[in-house]
């Protein structure tokens, strides 16, 4: 027998498929089985949890007396405020707004508390542009609402590496300098994805 | 957050929804072939479906986990395979059922004379594979029925696609012998 028709042969194999049945019974047990983990990060528990976090944040402060500036609670509640926001678009407005004026503060004053509020408040808007989806989604946002929304996040993070490296040079508290430096390493990383999100409009 | 390869085109995956939606799409894709490639390793449906359920549920894992999956059919078959071997160094017993004791479903509509006609002939090849060595029967599953590229072959077996190329011909030749 030659090459060809053993090959043939072993290719009736191929024939061979589980049954609807069989196919239907691994699925449900490994829809069982991952269902679980999935509920531990999925983004509506996810958004419930820093929700609720943060309303935490705010009470023990309130309760220990921390809020020494209307900015400091203004913060919290505008953070409360775009977790709660169900519009993607609206929300990354709100966040990005939100983390533009925390560059403008710590622009004025560089210190580590500063420097948090923009850590915080630039991965929340990363994280909500990164779920954005970049056809528009109908009723909410459209492509070219998304498209200007990465462009001014974009322009956002330049303005934040440029102050950043201003800031890293000047200050001479080690820890702050640390801190800096490892956050303009993450904002170079927003940077490339984003870049990369926004090329995917011109190809 | 990290890269995952989808269709071909880099894209990142953020939420939950993407990475259900891309695990659907996998084992819709993978879920019959990885199911049959499991059941013509161990000759026994129910350690067949075990098997596939774990390679999926660790994909599920890997996904979640955003770990990076470059070329995902050899990525699939090499987390079957591994399990696979896991199975063969833990099990003592490897039982041998005939293909006849499992309801396969043929993938069309057939009468019966050509349904026991196709059953003989996948009867015959099936025996003949179990003769040679398990090294051979995987290189050729994994090509003539699976469809496998040889460089994708060399990333199941994490050979070189030379040495994927010269088992695959000695196979070839192992089975052709118990045709003579």
């Amino acid at each position: 027998m030659n090459e060809k028709t053993v090959i043939k042969k072993i290719k009736t194999l191929k024939r061979i498929e589980p049954t609807s049945y069989q196919l239907e019974t691994i699925k449900k047990r490994v829809s069982k089985r991952t269902k679980n983990e999935a509920v531990i990060i999925s983004p509506i528990v996810r958004q419930r949890v820093v929700t609720a976090f943060f309303v935490i944040c705010f009470v023990a402060a309130v309760a220990l007396g921390l809020y020494q500036s209307s900015f400091f609670v203004k913060n919290i509640m505008e953070t409360v405020m775009i977790q709660l926001t169900q519009n993607p678009y609206q929300k990354a407005q709100r966040s990005l707004t939100l983390s533009q004026q925390n560059l403008l503060i710590a622009q004025k004053n560089i210190s580590e508390s500063n420097v948090d509020s923009l850590i915080v408040s630039t991965a929340q808007t990363n994280a909500i542009l990164a779920g954005m989806n970049m056809n528009g989604e109908p009723g909410l946002y459209t492509k070219s609402d998304c498209k200007q929304m990465y462009e001014k996040y974009i322009s956002y993070l330049s303005r934040l590496q440029n102050q950043l490296h201003e800031a890293g040079k000047k200050t001479t508290d080690k820890n702050l300098k640390g801190k800096v430096v490892n956050f303009r390493s993450v904002v170079s990383q927003y940077h490339q994805q984003a870049d990369s999100r926004l090329e995917a409009y011109q190809t | 957050m990290s890269i995952l390869v989808i269709d071909r085109e880099p894209c990142i995956i953020f939420f939950m929804k993407d990475k259900e939606k891309y695990f659907e799409k996998v084992y819709a894709t993978h879920g019959k072939s990885i199911f049959r490639f499991c059941l013509l390793r161990l000759h026994d449906a129910t350690l067949a479906e075990d098997i596939t359920e774990e390679t999926f549920v660790r994909i599920w894992k890997l996904i979640s986990e955003e770990k990076p999956i470059e070329n995902e059919k050899s990525f699939v078959y090499l987390i079957a395979r591994g399990l696979i071997v896991d199975y063969y160094r833990s099990a003592k017993n490897k039982k041998d059922i005939s293909i006849e004791e499992h309801n396969f479903d043929f993938s069309y509509d057939e009468s019966i004379v050509d349904k026991i006609d196709l059953q003989q002939q996948i009867e015959e090849v099936y025996t003949k594979l179990k003769k040679i060595k398990k090294e051979y029967q995987e290189v050729i599953l994994l090509h003539y029925v699976e469809d496998l590229k040889i460089s994708e072959i060399a990333k199941v077996l994490e050979k070189t696609e030379n040495s994927t190329r010269v088992l695959l011909h000695r196979a070839l030749a192992a089975v052709k012998k118990y045709y003579e």
